[in-house]
């Protein structure tokens, strides 16, 4: 919601060199909510489009993420699931070597409630990267079955591809108050 | 405190209806825009759709990718090579008075001149009956390297009374 004085930039990454992974660490606990906002490509060689996973709090173990994805293709639409995996899988997507070059994906990712300690966290998100003729429109839930504040949020893609160089992910904080 | 969202303009379309609203001389100095809109179109058909003219350029660098519930129904439609962005819809004068479908636009790093112009849309028309209820989430893109610095939202028909938008700004640093 566009708050004027309670949506806060936390940090910035973007790319300008060899990069796999974008990190957010020591997140201050003095929001009520956390937003990511993206403009991305992947490196991925020999595909279109390539999706994103995170890490919360450096958690790579236990199978304890989630995602439900709902997408369209531009022919079909389509409905996936991953349960008990190491990692939020697939939340959003992004252009990658075979797309046409200057284009990149946009996604918007929302965690509601990420310092509370009692209950697991939740990340609702909206993705799309359109290629003129091909593409993809995504939206996720995601699930990490952790009770642990989040303050620590690793970005990088399903490949392991690089981010290509001009890529930017900002996370905002959002106040209640 | 921050002020990283800032209202730049916001339209509300009078009695009389509008053909147009057009956001012009979008300053360069934000990081992404966003336009919240609640409209609703002049068409005598049901959930109809609108469309974008990004800097007022009506050449075939528009495309979308759209992933859409209607009713019962949901299905991926694309758009290639398109005069406008029509990643869009909302209710028509037909589908009842006071009824208005909501939707939200994001356009990350529009001001860049490196890159193409993409941008995710939600909007939603919901119009109370059980198959023209309406959910459209699209990607978009505009295949254009240079800064966005107009954006011209146009309706089937015209744009109905208390129809409005507002182009926010963000920036993403303090």
């Amino acid at each position: 919601m566009p708050a004027q004085s309670t949506y806060t930039p936390i940090n910035t990454f973007t790319v300008t060199g060899s990069t796999s992974i974008i990190t957010f660490a020591s997140i201050p606990q003095t929001y009520t909510d956390l937003r990511m906002v993206g403009y991305i490509r992947s490196s991925a060689s020999g595909q279109s489009t390539d999706l994103v996973d995170c890490y919360f709090n450096s958690v790579t173990t236990g199978g304890t993420y989630s995602t439900t994805m709902m997408q369209g293709n531009g022919s079909a639409a389509s409905t996936q699931s991953w349960g008990n995996v190491n990692a939020g899988y697939r939340w959003a997507l992004a252009p990658a070597s075979t797309a046409t070059a200057n284009i990149f994906g946009s996604f918007t990712a929302d965690i509601y409630n990420y310092s509370n300690t009692t209950t697991f966290k939740t990340m609702s998100t909206q993705s799309g990267a359109d290629l003129n003729g091909s593409g993809v429109r995504v939206n996720t839930v995601m699930m990490s079955r952790s009770t642990s504040a989040i303050s620590n949020i690793q970005v990088f893609f399903d490949t392991g591809a690089l981010f290509v160089v001009g890529s930017r992910i900002t996370l905002y904080g959002i106040a209640a108050a | 405190m921050a002020n990283t969202w800032t209202k730049i303009a916001s339209t509300t379309v009078g009695s009389g209806g509008i053909g147009s609203v057009t956001f012009s001389s979008i300053p360069s100095t934000y990081t992404d825009l966003c336009i919240i809109g609640s409209a609703r179109m002049s068409s005598v058909f049901n959930n109809v759709e609108f469309y974008m003219i990004i800097n007022g350029d009506g050449s075939t660098l528009y495309s979308g990718t759209i992933l859409q519930g209607f009713g019962t129904t949901v299905n991926s439609p694309r758009t290639s090579n398109t005069t406008y962005a029509n990643n869009f819809n909302a209710p028509a004068a037909t589908n009842g008075i006071g009824i208005f479908g909501n939707m939200t636009m994001y356009m990350p790093n529009y001001a860049n001149t490196s890159t193409f112009k993409s941008y995710v849309v939600d909007s939603v028309s919901g119009i109370m009956t059980t198959t023209n209820n309406s959910l459209l989430l699209s990607a978009g893109l505009y295949r254009s390297t240079a800064a966005v610095n107009s954006l011209q939202m146009l309706p089937t028909g015209n744009w109905l009374q208390y129809t409005s938008f507002t182009l926010y700004g963000i920036k993403n640093i303090a």
